[in-house]
């Protein structure tokens, strides 16, 4: 059976909890995520990533475990503060309403 | 530049970071040549690869993109957890791990050559190597 991509969203998610020690969170955006022309959104707040000053998701590619195009936008914990006072934005699309907020798995 | 701008943007970056790349490995071979030449076109070049790949979003804001001097290291930190290296690395976490650590060190080194980046805490650059002096 496929997997959904629910699921890949989830093992992509825990993937990245288990080699980037900065990760604080990572949120599965919901638009699209039953569309299958859409592809997984991750927004992930890293602590040791750099600042840019806005929020933009890098499409990539999809591969054997995970078959959907993945995009993936990366913002520091200030940022993450500045978009929950309304002062970033999210990319079009893109919202935390109703997002999966994916803890840290206890091994990672 | 005909069509659509931000594929049209994409494909002379690449282009573009190609031939910086090859400049690059030319002056590293080249005698007596300061490493500071070098240096500025490995940086151009992998600003320009970094662009060239962050366009491929179809709604990227092409002007923000091409712009900007950061994001290099950016995309090496997320394309190192794209699903395709994730694949790759099965079952080896605690090697994609140091691999992820290593290379957004060295991409951020490089990101740092642009004399806009950081000039507060890191004002040597590649392009103008006297701030300090040598």
């Amino acid at each position: 059976m496929p997997i959904s991509k629910r699921d890949a969203a989830r093992v992509l998610a825990d993937a990245h909890y288990r080699i980037e020690d900065g990760l604080e969170r990572v949120f599965i955006i919901p638009a699209g995520l039953e569309d299958p022309r859409e592809p997984i959104k991750l927004l992930e707040v890293n602590a040791n990533t750099i600042p840019t000053g806005s929020i933009e998701p890098i499409p990539f590619s999809a591969s054997r475990e995970i078959p959907f195009v993945t995009e993936i936008a990366e913002i520091s914990p200030e940022e993450f503060s500045k978009l929950e006072r309304g002062e970033l934005s999210l990319p079009p699309g893109w919202t935390l309403e109703g997002a999966d907020d994916v803890p840290r798995p206890r091994a990672a | 530049m005909t069509g659509d701008r931000r594929s049209q943007f994409a494909a002379a970056y690449f282009d573009q970071a190609w031939s910086d790349w090859q400049t690059y490995v030319y002056l590293t071979r080249a005698a007596g040549l300061p490493r500071c030449h070098s240096l500025h076109y490995l940086q151009m070049a992998c600003e320009k690869l970094g662009k060239a790949y962050r366009l491929r979003n179809g709604a990227a804001d092409v002007d923000a993109i091409v712009t900007r001097h950061a994001g290099f290291a950016q995309f090496v930190n997320e394309f190192l957890r794209s699903p395709s290296v994730v694949d790759d690395y099965a079952g080896q976490s605690a090697r994609h791990k140091a691999v992820c650590k290593t290379s957004f060190a060295l991409a951020r080194e490089i990101e740092k050559l642009a004399p806009a980046i950081d000039r507060m805490h890191s004002p040597e650059n590649a392009e103008y190597p006297w701030e300090r002096g040598n």
